[in-house]
């Protein structure tokens, strides 16, 4: 499922080519093969913990549910995979996917249709991300503090655009993209999610921009030196980054008909969690949007079980922070090597 | 003429010393710091402070922590040394804000909370609560539940974040409420969905999966409730389970009227804003108040729902 071995190989390339950097270590411990792949190896683990534990768990219906409620997040996580594999977070995510939905409802009021209400959502999220991008370049500062900079902005715009009002979408076809199911089953945000992940699981290993992403994550330096295009391919994963989070934030709106500012509350994290959860290196560098799906997945399946085995309210809070441990330990042993 | 002069200003200057005190120190600065501005019912409890604020000449300064406590505290303090006649906490965290506000209350200014109240320890410092009891919403919802299922069958809650004063209340009221009226309902699970439509979705959806009969759930507040009825929707289980929420917003009140949603309890956050300002008012002028002045909660049902629509926010 996820190609570890032109990842490996990428990695050795530029290893090679970054000076002051000798070759990684020789020494395999036992633990080596499954040391990257922690969400596999977790996922399986709640799947024998959920239908020992719950006879409802591994129904085809629950198991649908779950894709359905995590591809929201799941294209967030896929936008922070990119800009963490440049290794750039972008905190802002959580006000983008509320204004995105914002704008789009806005412009269905005035009077706009389903698809260049929609056009004009995303191209409001796309804007956020250039304008993230070019901070980040143009200041030199930390993209962190820049993101959760706009990440406050973006909110305020959106407040004020509501007056912190909840909006509710006025085109009733507009419902199909969070609601609708292709033959009756699967999830039409579900199908967006998973062909996301895969074009851009292509564009990651199989285009320039993609090997670009990967060299800045290890190694800017030499990436410059090589002649690659580093400036250029920031900015675009700021966008894309920005541009995902506003589709969620559009199809989520779609699903529950209305949006309020905050829509996206704590997906800044939940998409980073999710994504290093996956196995994408909070370093850059190391990665994938496969390996994404997987952390995504892991985090719905947790979740649903929680609700499943109806585990009182403060268990849950420890089970979501022991994931979020074994996430950090994990990355860093992984960075160790 | 001297003496007449002396004759004329002495009535004069009395009257103006009284006219004086009529309007004396009148207008307070108020400080407020939400729990997290984006929520209708706050808008509704904004716009009663404004609409009260101009008629007594009142100038509100607004602070939003977004529902982090650790914001909040920082907001106190900032309000604290911005020296208003009185600062207005609506808490997301009851002894979080407990330092903050006895450093308020030490500095000399006056501290009323609002909508959600501090603990026992905070409420040394604090002159007066000014809110709609989210404890007797939650048994305004139980009143409903009990009512609606014939005093017995299951129920499901969906809270708020967890530990904070409403979903706590809301919850200890609606159970209040059943065992008062000795009623035989079960609540089969109580799950948080942090104030998020599109998380309270979900977590029904879950829910609706665990267990194949529930006669009532609860949403902490209506865009909850309404997240739940989607959830309820999508499956196809629409009339075999009642849903209930609290606030009284427009949706729901809607909802309730054409039959999807079966109540909520109507939280009078208008009136709210309004009482906060008069309690500023009084408090800056030295009047004594109430400990505890509370907005009334009204029960929205498919009875009543047309009585109440024009209150519903």
């Amino acid at each position: 499922m996820v190609d570890t071995v032109s990842e490996a190989g990428l990695a050795q390339s530029t290893l090679q080519r970054a000076p002051g950097n000798s070759s990684g270590s020789a020494r395999t411990r036992w633990y080596e093969p499954l040391r990257n792949h922690t969400a596999l190896i977790l996922l399986v683990v709640l799947l024998i913990a959920g239908s020992l534990t719950s006879d409802v768990f591994l129904t085809p219906r629950n198991l649908l549910n779950i894709l359905w409620a995590i591809s929201i997040l799941g294209i967030v996580a896929l936008g922070q995979t990119v800009l963490l594999l440049t290794c750039r977070f972008d905190m802002s995510v959580a006000a983008v996917v509320g204004f995105a939905g914002i704008v789009t409802v806005l412009a269905q009021i005035n009077g706009f249709g389903i698809y260049s209400s929609i056009a004009v959502g995303l191209l409001a999220g796309a804007g956020i991300g250039l304008l993230n991008g070019l901070l980040v370049l143009l200041t030199g500062a930390n993209p962190f503090l820049i993101t959760l900079g706009t990440n406050l902005l973006v909110y305020s715009l959106s407040l004020s655009l509501t007056q912190s009002k909840t909006l509710y979408a006025t085109i009733p076809a507009f419902n199909v993209l969070g609601r609708g199911q292709l033959f009756g089953f699967l999830h039409v945000s579900v199908v967006a999610f998973f062909l996301l992940a895969l074009v851009l699981e292509f564009l990651l290993r199989r285009t320039i921009f993609g090997r670009t992403v990967f060299v800045i994550g290890f190694n800017e330096v030499a990436g410059r030196f090589s002649g690659l295009r580093i400036g250029a391919t920031k900015l675009a994963a700021f966008v894309m980054c920005s541009s995902l989070a506003a589709l969620a934030g559009i199809i989520m709106t779609s699903r529950t008909n209305s949006t309020v500012a905050n829509a996206g509350f704590g997906m800044e994290f939940d998409s980073i969690i999710a994504a290093v959860l996956g196995g994408t290196s909070l370093f850059g560098g190391r990665g994938g949007a496969l390996r994404t799906i997987v952390g995504v997945v892991v985090l719905g399946v947790m979740n649903n079980l929680l609700v499943l085995l109806n585990v009182p309210t403060e268990a849950q809070q420890i089970a979501k922070g022991s994931v979020f441990l074994l996430v950090v330990w994990a990355d860093s042993m992984l960075r160790r090597n | 003429m001297r003496y007449l002069g002396r004759i004329l200003a002495g009535p004069a200057l009395a009257s103006t010393l009284f006219a004086g005190s009529m309007a004396f120190a009148a207008a307070p600065n108020i400080c407020v710091v939400h729990n997290g501005a984006d929520h209708p019912s706050i808008t509704a409890l904004v716009a009663g402070m404004d609409e009260e604020a101009k008629i007594f000449g009142a100038t509100v300064t607004y602070f939003d922590p977004a529902l982090d406590p650790v914001k909040q505290v920082s907001m106190i303090e900032d309000c604290t040394s911005r020296k208003p006649d009185v600062i207005v906490v609506n808490t997301v965290d009851p002894a979080a804000v407990v330092p903050a506000i006895a450093k308020a209350s030490e500095a000399g200014i006056p501290v009323l909370t609002q909508n959600a109240d501090t603990n026992a320890d905070g409420r040394a410092y604090t002159k007066a609560f000014v809110g709609s009891q989210s404890f007797d919403q939650g048994y305004a919802v139980g009143e409903m539940i009990n009512t609606a299922l014939g005093g017995k069958g299951k129920v499901a809650v969906i809270t708020g974040k967890v530990g904070q004063t409403d979903s706590v209340n809301r919850t200890a009221g609606m159970e209040a409420a059943f065992k008062d009226a000795s009623s035989r309902i079960e609540v089969i699970a109580v799950q948080p969905a942090d104030w998020s439509k599109d998380r309270a979705l979900t977590v029904m959806q879950d829910l609706l999966t665990r267990f194949p009969e529930i006669d009532a759930v609860f949403g902490h507040d209506d865009p909850m409730a309404l997240g739940a009825l989607e959830a309820i929707k999508a499956q196809g289980r629409q009339g075999e389970i009642k849903v209930f929420g609290v606030n009284g917003n427009k949706e729901a009140c809607a909802a309730i009227k054409n039959g999807e949603m079966y109540g909520t309890a109507l939280q009078m956050s208008y009136l709210v804003g309004v009482y906060t300002v008069r309690a500023a008012y009084d408090v800056t002028n030295g009047r004594l108040i109430p400990r505890t002045i509370l907005a009334p909660t009204a029960a929205v049902t498919p009875d009543t729902v047309d009585n109440w629509m024009a209150q519903c926010w």
